[in-house]
């Protein structure tokens, strides 16, 4: 994300200032500034300076500054980190419409949910390669038509896991942390002989979540990171690049 | 075309940016003022002395004009990020840096003529070879500039850009024939005065001002150029290196 602003300039200066860095001559760069700032719904904050501006009206100051000579690729890093969730909505929407108006553009970002809206493709990277690259249809292919349940009870154990897999064929279990069950199936799970079995067995059921299968588990899946703790670290100031 | 009207606005930014800020307008006026007070009170001969007084004032102005500006629009855009959005722009490195030193070139030069302009008032100038002195004062203006430059870029603080400057300045105010004559000075220390710019802009003025110059103006201004083509050439070797790279 380009962040490199005069800071003493109002946003139209500013945006007229970049354009003249692509040779645009000054009645274009004028005309082309007016027209970003009102679809930016910067306008009335046009003649205000750069350094007054809240964190999410610079953000799309900054984006409008880098397409104000109508690139063909864009390349935005992280663009809705950090700031509200109105002006992260309306910058998502600013890059769809970029995005179904011709432009390419590359995205980075932590918000898997961001990815699979905004985006047709998606590489996964961690520690800098990519692990995985496809279409978000190929991606999510594999979890479609798919069952999750997550169950909380008081106890679990490799042993109560084993007894689920021998009494439920066709069901996957697995123990994701201490207290939590997760059933998957390729059909709808009924969930009143799971809780018998686990009552009978001497645990008490105190949950039992139907879950949506998302790209999230993809992730995690190809590259064993767990999401949260991917954005955790970012927010942070570390983390996976 | 399209090159020049970034070029154009670069520098334009920058005049209104940093130059003509009332703060740097009037310390533009004041610091040549004052330098020639000092020179003045120094020689104490009075209105007679100004041709002799007058090449150290408009070298010191453009100096100490050009060194500082640089510290600002090159080491504190760097480290504010603003340098970044300069270096995508589709322009030559070469013409974005001159783009971006051409405000301190002009503001060093329109500094050189403050105390000009004064001694004007004071002194009969009519002896002076202008055709030899304004192009003197543009090139020590660029030197200057590129001087700056090559010290901006080679630091990454703002403080750090000043301090390192006054290591180039000094010696070279005390070394480059303004205060006193280069062959007064102990033997072995004359060679390092032509180690600067400053001696061969400064040996330009005193021959175009009152015929006391001691090389030929055209070896003078030949080697005050080939100073300022390795100057910038070493600054945009430093910046392709480790801003860009």
């Amino acid at each position: 994300m380009l962040t490199g602003l005069a800071r003493p300039d109002a946003g139209t200066i500013h945006l007229c200032f970049c354009a003249a860095l692509y040779g645009m001559g000054k009645a274009e760069r004028e005309s082309r500034a007016r027209e970003l700032l009102d679809r930016f719904d910067l306008a009335e904050a046009a003649n205000r300076k750069f350094a007054g501006y809240s964190k999410g009206m610079k953000r799309k100051l900054t984006i409008a500054a880098g397409i104000i000579h109508r690139p063909a690729i864009l390349f935005l890093d992280e663009p809705t980190t950090g700031i509200d969730v109105a002006s992260a909505r309306h910058l998502r929407q600013l890059i769809d419409d970029l995005n179904r108006n011709g432009t390419t553009i590359f995205l980075t970002t932590h918000y898997i949910e961001e990815a699979e809206r905004l985006c047709d493709r998606i590489a996964f990277i961690v520690s800098g390669r990519i692990v995985w690259i496809d279409t978000v249809d190929h991606l999510v292919q594999p979890i479609q038509g798919k069952h999750v349940v997550q169950i909380t009870s008081t106890h679990t154990s490799q042993a109560l896991h084993a007894g689920l897999s021998q009494a439920f064929p066709g069901v996957e279990f697995s123990l994701p942390g201490p207290g939590r069950i997760r059933v998957q199936a390729d059909t709808p799970i009924h969930v009143g002989p799971l809780i018998r079995f686990l009552e009978d067995h001497g645990a008490e059921v105190t949950e039992a979540r139907r879950m949506q299968m998302s790209l999230e588990d993809i992730f995690v899946r190809i590259t064993g990171i767990a999401a949260d703790a991917m954005r955790k670290e970012k927010e942070k100031g570390g983390g996976p690049k | 075309m399209k090159r020049w009207i970034a070029f154009w606005n670069i520098l334009l930014k920058d005049l209104r940016t940093y130059y003509l800020k009332p703060p740097n307008i009037s310390w533009g006026l004041i610091f040549p003022l004052a330098w020639t007070g000092m020179f003045f009170v120094k020689s104490g001969s009075g209105l007679g002395s100004i041709p002799t007084v007058l090449p150290g004032v408009v070298a010191v102005s453009i100096l100490f004009g050009t060194t500082s500006m640089l510290a600002v629009t090159v080491t504190f855009e760097k480290k504010n990020h603003s340098f970044e959005r300069l270096l995508l722009a589709p322009i030559p490195l070469e013409l974005l840096m001159l783009a971006k030193t051409a405000g301190a070139i002009l503001f060093g030069t329109v500094n050189a003529f403050v105390p000009v302009i004064m001694a004007a008032f004071l002194s009969d100038l009519s002896q002076v070879a202008w055709a030899a002195f304004v192009p003197a004062v543009v090139l020590i203006s660029v030197a200057s500039t590129f001087l700056g430059l090559f010290i901006a870029v080679a630091v990454s603080e703002v403080f750090e850009a000043q301090t390192f400057s006054n290591f180039f300045r000094f010696p070279m105010i005390f070394l480059c024939g303004l205060f006193f004559p280069i062959e007064k000075l102990p033997v072995y220390l004359q060679p390092l005065s032509y180690v600067f710019p400053l001696t061969y802009g400064v040996d330009v003025l005193h021959g175009s001002i009152h015929g006391a110059n001691i090389m030929p103006f055209s070896l003078d201004l030949t080697i005050l150029g080939a100073f300022c083509v390795v100057l910038f050439g070493l600054s945009l070797y430093r910046i392709s290196r480790s801003w860009i790279a």
